[in-house]
């Protein structure tokens, strides 16, 4: 895909910043509620180097999003945030407001999914770009609207448009208006929450095309939320795979995607359909049966012991850290050793079927 | 758009006509009589007879009706039985007094409980901000206009002695705009001004404030934290988005709070359209009531109207057809 466009001095001046590093430590995230701490994230640890894209899978209310949020301090007040969230080497959860006012959007932005609700209803499409151009660059209305057309012809709409209303756009247009929205500024960071979650497998396609025709061109640093693993595969150097709030596995997407060792993601493997080699048996698509266990009361040991059909007693007794295997390669399982011999077995639906009886 | 105006249009004078013949007939159902007051002082039943005939009373229904009507197409309502003056030279100088407390009482009102609603929805929830805002706004929508017009009159007339609560203060001859633009007029105009504000307040505060409460908690308003805009900013996305139920209800409102504001005029003895108002029903002076009515009627008419093209400006999501 080309991207030709007429660039402007303030977009070349952008477009040279670098991409920035992210290192999370320890990341701990309790929500307030009525019942006690709900701990949507405990103690996860992942880096983002610059440039490269890492992938946060996990089914829906695993965490994924809450631990996006708190890297641009986005969640609601009150709620626990522990841990380093180090950008550049300078925390971001001990940032003074107003620090932390500079660094969003200028050093890490942010593509919302179901861009629906996500732009202001009342304000045109062009004012809410240039409002994010001006919050952090002195330039005058006309250089930072000339920047929003050349956003809105690299994501691939028509110029005219951006005086237009989000109601005047179709899902897959608000998609690509959100997408250049989190350009303005060409932040070293981007997070993709779920950009393509709301819309059809063809838009799909296409807004992500779009957003790898940028990172090649741009070399952003990029972290991309989703719960469908051909995105990561098709996107992503590194995969974080995350159960219940922790990390249970972690490496580069061919190592993680083609042999897991966790027994969870050999079930989420396992969940999702892929491309044949010619002659191969189209294997049965399993899905992992029961769901997240209650975070008020998180299971004993490694929390995916009570969905696990490899489980042992050593799994309900005793949490398994998460351990390097390789090199950059890390898992969360006692049994990692088994893997050969899990990934095997995992392709009969049978084995799946036994974990769920155990826990019914 | 022009389609939607002119129907509007149409729509606001059949309503016009409607209230106006409801009125017709209530004023002649009631059992009183006009003429009572001038029978009291002594009036023969020969100058009755002719004081009615003069006043278009005698016919049947019907044909006081048709007269009626006829008289309304050209705006004519007659004269006033007890000035004995055309009914519009009684009521023109008493709605521009009204006009004098009602605007800037209103305006400021919506102005002031609109950004205080903006506060103290955005204050946190549970503070003491948000507390009290929404504990002193619903005590003070629960009081009767003319309880706050009195309060006023005590502390700032009679307590304090700093202001006056009676009329509209001397004329000292002059007439015209001249007439208003005097010290004595303006310091008459405080008190009357402040109640109508305090009383039109705490409903513009409530609505504004759940509207900036509800609005908080959307997407984009994440979104526009995300951006790094400053936080008077993010709030300004919330309220601009808290306007458009605000504008909806503050139109039709302002046409309902004539009932108020001719309280607060009868409070402070404001010689306007409300108190004369008033005054015209029970001395059952027909023509200058009808007249009265007839202007309130064509005012919430047009509010609602202007509510409604206000709503298109605000909301690129509204389309007139």
């Amino acid at each position: 895909m080309t991207l030709n466009t007429h660039e402007t001095d303030f977009d070349r001046k952008l477009n040279a910043k670098p991409p920035v590093e992210l290192s999370v430590r320890d990341l701990r995230i309790a929500y307030a509620t009525s019942r006690g701490p709900f701990r949507a994230v405990d103690g996860i640890s992942f880096d983002v180097q610059p440039s490269s894209v890492l992938g946060l899978v996990g089914e829906s209310g695993c965490g994924k999003s809450t631990v996006v949020k708190s890297l641009m301090r986005l969640l609601p007040d009150g709620t626990q945030v522990d841990g380093e969230v180090l950008l550049n080497g300078q925390n971001v959860l001990a940032m003074t407001d107003g620090a932390l006012r500079k660094t969003r959007w200028n050093k890490i932005a942010l593509i919302t999914q179901s861009a629906m609700n996500a732009l202001d209803p009342v304000i045109c499409i062009g004012d809410q770009i240039i409002e994010s151009i001006q919050a952090h660059e002195n330039v005058s209305r006309k250089v930072a609207w000339a920047r929003a057309e050349s956003l809105f012809t690299l994501v691939g709409l028509p110029t005219a448009r951006l005086r237009e209303y989000p109601h005047q756009f179709s899902g897959g247009m608000r998609q690509r208006a959100v997408i250049a929205m989190a350009l303005s500024l060409n932040a070293g960071l981007l997070l993709a929450d779920e950009p393509t979650t709301a819309l059809d497998p063809i838009m799909q396609d296409q807004i992500m095309s779009r957003i790898r025709a940028i990172q090649d061109r741009l070399h952003r640093s990029m972290i991309l939320v989703t719960h469908d693993i051909g995105l990561v595969a098709e996107n992503c150097n590194t995969v974080a795979v995350m159960y219940a709030g922790k990390i249970v596995e972690m490496g580069p997407v061919e190592q993680v995607l083609v042999a897991p060792e966790h027994p969870y993601t050999i079930g989420l493997h396992n969940a999702f359909p892929r491309m044949l080699a010619e002659g191969e048996e189209r294997p049965p698509l399993i899905s992992i049966a029961g769901g997240l266990p209650n975070l008020l009361n998180p299971p004993s040991g490694c929390r995916f012991h009570t969905r696990c059909p490899f489980a042992t007693d050593r799994c309900s007794a005793q949490e398994p850290p998460l351990r390097e295997v390789q090199p950059r390669r890390s898992v969360a399982c006692h049994h990692a050793g088994q893997a050969v011999d899990f990934r095997r077995r995992a392709t009969n639906p049978e084995t799946w079927a036994t974990a769920a009886r155990g826990t019914s | 758009m022009r389609a939607y105006i002119l129907r509007r249009l149409l729509q606001s004078i059949v309503v016009v006509f409607a209230v106006t013949t409801i009125m017709f007939f209530i004023f002649r159902i009631v059992p009183a009589d006009p003429t009572a007051m001038m029978v009291e002082r002594g009036m023969s039943e020969e100058a009755r007879q002719a004081l009615l005939k003069e006043w278009g009373l005698t016919g049947s229904l019907g044909t006081q009706y048709v007269s009626y009507i006829k008289n309304l197409m050209v705006f004519d309502f007659g004269e006033s039985f007890f000035y004995k003056k055309p009914v519009w030279d009684v009521l023109l100088p008493r709605i521009v007094n009204t006009l004098w407390i009602a605007v800037p009482g209103l305006l400021m009102g919506a102005a002031i409980g609109a950004g205080l609603g903006m506060v103290v929805g955005w204050s946190k929830r549970g503070s003491a901000t948000e507390r009290s805002g929404i504990l002193v706004a619903t005590i003070i929508r629960g009081t009767p206009s003319f309880i706050i017009g009195i309060a006023l009159l005590a502390i700032f007339s009679s307590w304090l002695g700093w202001l006056p609560g009676f009329g509209m203060g001397d004329a000292n001859g002059k007439t015209g705009i001249a007439r208003f633009l005097q010290g004595d007029f303006l310091i008459h105009l405080i008190l009357p001004v402040l109640a109508i504000t305090i009383y039109f307040l705490p409903e513009n505060l409530l609505l504004m404030r759940s509207g900036v409460a509800e609005n908080r908690t959307e997407d984009y308003i994440e979104l526009v934290r995300a951006k790094g805009v400053s936080n008077s900013r993010v709030a300004w996305h919330a309220g601009r988005n808290s306007l458009l139920p605000l504008i909806t209800w503050l139109f039709p409102a302002l046409a309902e709070t004539i009932a108020g504001i001719v309280v607060i005029e009868i409070v402070f003895s404001w010689p306007g359209i409300g108190r004369e108002l008033v005054m015209a029903v029970t001395r059952q002076d027909f023509p200058l009531a009808q007249a009265a009515f007839f202007l309130l009627a064509v005012m919430i008419v047009v509010a609602n109207f202007a509510a409604d093209l206000t709503y298109g400006k605000l909301d690129p999501r509204v389309v007139y057809r």
